[in-house]
């Protein structure tokens, strides 16, 4: 093949690509939105540098964050607290401020032993909540008792 | 010459002192400058196309809207690119965009293929073809430059001339007599015009260029 008709091929072939490309639209304008497409991406949260708004959404989940575990570790406490110290397991009603309302004499008479109904009268004194005065619940008594002189 | 400083073909040669670089359009862009992005457009809006062109020329023949929708796809995603700070990262521009262009219809043919419930076998050859088109963003933008320019000489070719240029299926499937009975002329005196023609294309395009004509590859040119 001589030089020329190596152009000739050249030129052919490029002109079949040309037209090739003129079928596929290579050579027609993108219609883009220069404007409307920088307005849109300005509106796009950025992978880099962060705006405010994402800022304060990151902050309030990490406060939120932090909240919910100091709660818990706060309620882990106490469970360990009173896994130590059984009197303060007792009923919700029972705090210290009612056992100290609860006299040594009153405890002795609503004390029905384990298993015997206990009176409406004497359930503030039921500090396990299991329908009887017994030494479970005087033992519970006299801690909370000691509990209330201290705080005194 | 720079790609930087350069503009599309021939059209824009009386622009090559004047147009800013690059690197100050991208940032310029990044500060939400319209008019830089049009001009980065307007400079590399045909790599684009041609880059998408070549990783899926079927889908393009079929249907030019196709190219249109993944060439928007890739400026919207290169104007995202820089808004989120990549300008720095970016380096050469038409080497991004190409990139950028490829991986864009690359998928673009992967969903199709996906979507379609019953995938043909062109849609898989699509495709196998895109996936194995490489990537050289020089060797891309020289094309498309000497595209440019060939298709600006071909402009310049008497009436008579680019009645010939249209009659290219025939003529380089060598069915000289078909093209001869359509273009109205005996086929030796097509067969010594088309000879002209080409040589006229050929000078036009070693006036306008500083390179001859280099033969397509076989990266999927033909």
């Amino acid at each position: 093949m001589t030089r020329e008709d190596h152009h000739h091929e050249a030129i052919e072939s490029a002109l079949a690509e040309l037209a090739a490309a003129e079928r596929g639209g290579v050579f027609r304008n993108t219609p883009v939105d220069a404007a409307g497409l920088l307005k849109q991406s300005q509106r796009r949260p950025t992978g880099g540098r962060l705006s405010w708004p994402r800022w304060a959404a990151i902050a309030a989940v990490v406060a939120l964050a932090v909240g919910v575990w100091s709660f818990m570790f706060s309620s882990q406490l106490r469970q360990l607290r009173n896994a130590r110290n059984p009197a303060a397991v007792a009923q919700p009603g029972h705090r210290l401020a009612e056992a100290a309302s609860i006299s040594d004499a009153a405890f002795v008479s609503c004390f029905t032993g384990p298993g015997e109904r206990v009176a409406t009268s004497c359930v503030p004194c039921d500090y396990d909540a299991d329908a009887d005065v017994d030494l479970a619940d005087f033992g519970r008594h006299q801690l909370l008792r000691e509990d209330a002189v201290l705080v005194r | 010459m720079p790609a930087s400083h350069r503009t599309d073909g021939v059209e824009g040669a009386s622009q090559v002192s004047q147009s800013p670089p690059d690197e100050f359009l991208l940032r310029s862009v990044a500060g939400g400058d319209a008019a830089a992005l049009r001009l980065l457009i307007q400079r590399y809006d045909r790599l684009v196309r041609y880059t998408i062109f070549r990783v899926a020329r079927g889908p393009c023949q079929r249907d030019p809207d196709w190219l249109d929708t993944v060439a928007g796809e890739t400026w919207t995603g290169f104007v995202h690119g820089l808004s989120a700070g990549r300008v720095e990262s970016i380096g050469s521009v038409p080497a991004y965009l190409v990139r950028v262009a490829r991986n864009r219809a690359v998928s673009e043919l992967r969903r199709l293929a996906r979507a379609d419930e019953s995938p043909s076998l062109e849609w898989h050859e699509d495709v196998q073809t895109a996936s194995a088109v490489e990537d050289n963003p020089a060797e891309v933008l020289s094309r498309i430059e000497q595209l440019a320019v060939l298709r600006s000489c071909i402009g310049e070719l008497e009436e008579s001339d680019r009645a010939l240029v249209s009659q290219l299926g025939p003529i380089t499937e060598h069915r000289w007599s078909m093209a001869a009975h359509t273009l109205e002329m005996p086929e030796s005196t097509l067969r010594s015009r088309w000879r002209l023609v080409i040589e006229r294309l050929h000078r036009c395009m070693d006036r306008k260029t500083d390179h001859r004509l280099a033969p397509p590859d076989a990266t999927g040119d033909r």
